[in-house]
């Protein structure tokens, strides 16, 4: 996206382009990245989580003895836990490499931006 | 009650005021009165956001829903830990990249209107006040039963903290309390959990043995189907459960206690840890009640079994313990409602009055004076309508909350964020379409209306068959801010600025900062 472009539109609420700036190359990498990783991962966990309501409701999978006298769904339900915390700690770290690409948008447009 | 309980009791509170009386020296602004200057570090967010959440209700109520029904109890915990997941992958950082000081802030970032605002803003403090009479309607008993003091006593104590921390100490005070209790919470649970797990000799799989034999249920206890029988109701519930948690306004606002979107991510990581061993603790707590203490015990003491876990920390460790973990849950009642007086005096305070009645044209000195006045009504309002609904079953009414806020909030504030089209009217009608099914259905479903006299609060049939409507009123909401959006006409209804919501929620650009002082 050039520069000239980006100075032409200034019709955006304090002046600012917010209008192209979401069109440079940057920007939309930086959302198609984090929708690539955040929407598949969501979809994932919630389904995940959902089936134990429904295994729970309408199977009785859950009722078996795995270990000794815990059940399927205590187990289950550990999993659970282990997925929040698994997620939680890719989450964080794959967002260290979003915060660099909009950091590096940030300093790019400075001008675009009024700093 | 014994000499040591009133010195534990008297200690937490006097903990509590000093607490507030160091905060009020810092609350100076009204950023400081609502988001504590932002200053709050990731841990420190991180314990009060999990503070937030360990309240009496999943303490008290998950111990004792495990120790009498097993399994069934355990969706509460696993169901909001999973929606601190939801939160953290698709709010947090949005709602502190485009907010202020309130849950409306976010919304109207996008759509700069009174309508969205006071609709948001009404959302808040229904939420938060059917939230707060949850609370306080059980805090109030079960420290009625610890304490041996009337139950309208209790309120009333309970009633007057809450309001001196808020008033005084703003959000500094609350996050304190809030912290601290945490803290205590979690120390406490721990050592309970591991006098338990030694009188299991630390084996799980004796732990498990042994409750087989313990209940009514047998080795049923340790199977889900307990209490919930209709499915459909039970994946009603875990949706209010999951989804809810990303649309609360307490938990919402604390996000502004922190500098930018990276402390805000890093403090739902690790409340995450924090919540997810506290409820692995409280099925240890569970158990062991149902093991030590016996389950007609329990059930002899509150028929809902909110007292498992003092009676607990009475048999595994006698009465220091007990004092102590009566005095912990006391002060999780207090850090929880102080939270949700802040939240509804903000709501009213900064949006109602500040930005609609005055338009902006407010000095903080007013506006902190609105706050604290707005604060004490609130407070009075709650404690009135807690001892108004003393003999009512009004658990529910935390569900209830969740159900609104999944159903009102949270579709209106993804849609925010992510679709080009929304307008707002479908804002508006989103948010009005979800609250108001919400309500409705609750009450018409078997919470309010039983064919026995005396098993809940109006004697008849009730015409919606589900406790938990949120199966329905989830969808209700995305349709209603879908059909407001779509039917509306281009000219009345503005989509916002979407590029301008976009380009901040993603980068951080244009943050409010936080004060330096």
């Amino acid at each position: 996206m050039k520069q000239s472009i980006l100075l032409e539109e200034q019709s955006d609420q304090q002046g600012i382009p917010y209008h192209s700036l979401i069109k440079t190359n940057e920007f939309e990498e930086l959302v198609k990245r984090k929708k690539s990783f955040i929407i598949p991962t969501t979809v994932f966990f919630l389904i995940f989580y959902f089936s134990l309501p429904l295994l729970a409701a309408y199977t009785k999978v859950l009722h078996t003895e795995v270990i000794g006298p815990i059940t399927g769904a205590w187990l289950f339900a550990s999993m659970q836990f282990l997925v929040v915390w698994i997620c939680g700690f890719i989450y964080v770290k794959k967002s260290e490499k979003y915060d660099n690409l909009s950091k590096a948008i940030l300093q790019k447009y400075r001008k675009e931006l009024g700093e | 009650m014994s000499v040591l309980s009133i010195l534990l009791f008297v200690g937490i509170i006097l903990l509590t005021l000093v607490i507030t009386y160091l905060s009020s020296k810092k609350t100076k602004s009204t950023s400081d009165f609502y988001t504590a200057g932002g200053g709050l570090t990731a841990t420190q967010n991180g314990l009060a956001v999990a503070g937030d959440f360990m309240s009496a209700a999943s303490f008290l109520g998950i111990t004792g829903a495990i120790s009498l029904i097993g399994f069934d109890g355990f969706y509460m915990s696993i169901g909001n830990l999973l929606g601190f997941l939801f939160l953290m992958y698709l709010v947090a950082e949005p709602m502190r990249n485009l907010g202020k000081y309130t849950l409306a802030d976010m919304i109207t970032s996008r759509f700069p209107s009174d309508k969205v605002r006071g609709t948001a803003a009404a959302s808040t403090l229904v939420i938060s006040i059917f939230y707060m009479i949850a609370q306080l309607v059980g805090g109030g008993g079960l420290i009625s039963l610890m304490l041996g003091i009337d139950y309208w006593m209790a309120v009333v104590i309970v009633g007057i903290l809450m309001t001196i921390y808020v008033i005084f100490g703003g959000m500094t005070a609350t996050s304190w309390v809030q912290i601290i209790k945490a803290v205590l919470l979690l120390g406490g649970s721990f050592v309970l959990t591991f006098l338990v797990f030694a009188k299991f000799d630390f084996s799980i799989i004796q732990m498990f043995q042994q409750i087989k034999t313990a209940s009514p249920f047998g080795a049923e206890l340790a199977n889900p189907g307990n209490k919930y029988s209709n499915g459909l109701d039970m994946i009603s519930l875990n949706m209010a459960l999951v989804l809810g948690v990303a649309g609360l306004p307490h938990l919402l606002i604390r996000f502004f206690t922190v500098k930018d979107a990276v402390t805000a991510r890093k403090s739902v990581f690790y409340s995450t840890w924090f919540i997810g061993a506290f409820f692995l603790m409280v099925v240890f707590l569970g158990f062991g009640a149902t093991a030590f203490v016996g389950w007609d015990n329990i059930v002899a003491a509150n028929p809902s079994g909110n007292m498992a876990a003092p009676m607990l920390a009475l048999s595994v460790g006698g009465d220091f313990l007990f004092a102590f973990i009566s005095a912990v849950a006391f002060a999780t009642i207090l850090a929880v409602v102080s939270a949700l007086v802040l939240t509804s005096a903000s709501a009213f305070a900064h949006d109602i009055y500040g930005q609609i009645i005055k338009k902006g044209n407010i000095t903080e000195k007013q506006q902190m004076k609105v706050a604290r006045i707005a604060s004490v009504a609130v407070a009075v309002t709650s404690i009135l309508l807690a001892l108004a609904a003393q003999n009512l079953n009004v658990a529910f009414l935390s569900v209830l909350a969740l159900g609104i806020a999944a159903s009102a909030n949270l579709p209106v504030m993804l849609l925010t964020i992510y679709w080009k089209r929304f307008n707002s009217t479908g804002a508006v009608t989103g948010m009005v379409i979800g609250l108001i099914s919400s309500v409705i259905l609750v009450l018409l479903s078997p919470n309010v209306w039983n064919p026995e006299a005396g098993a809940a609060i109006l004697t008849g049939d009730p015409l919606f068959p589900l406790a938990n409507p949120t199966i329905v009123t989830v969808p209700l909401g995305f349709i209603g801010a879908y059909l407001g959006t779509v039917l509306s006409s281009k000219k009345s209804a503005s989509t916002g600025r979407f590029e301008e919501v976009l380009f901040k929620s993603n980068t951080g650009f244009g943050i409010s900062a936080p004060e330096e002082h």
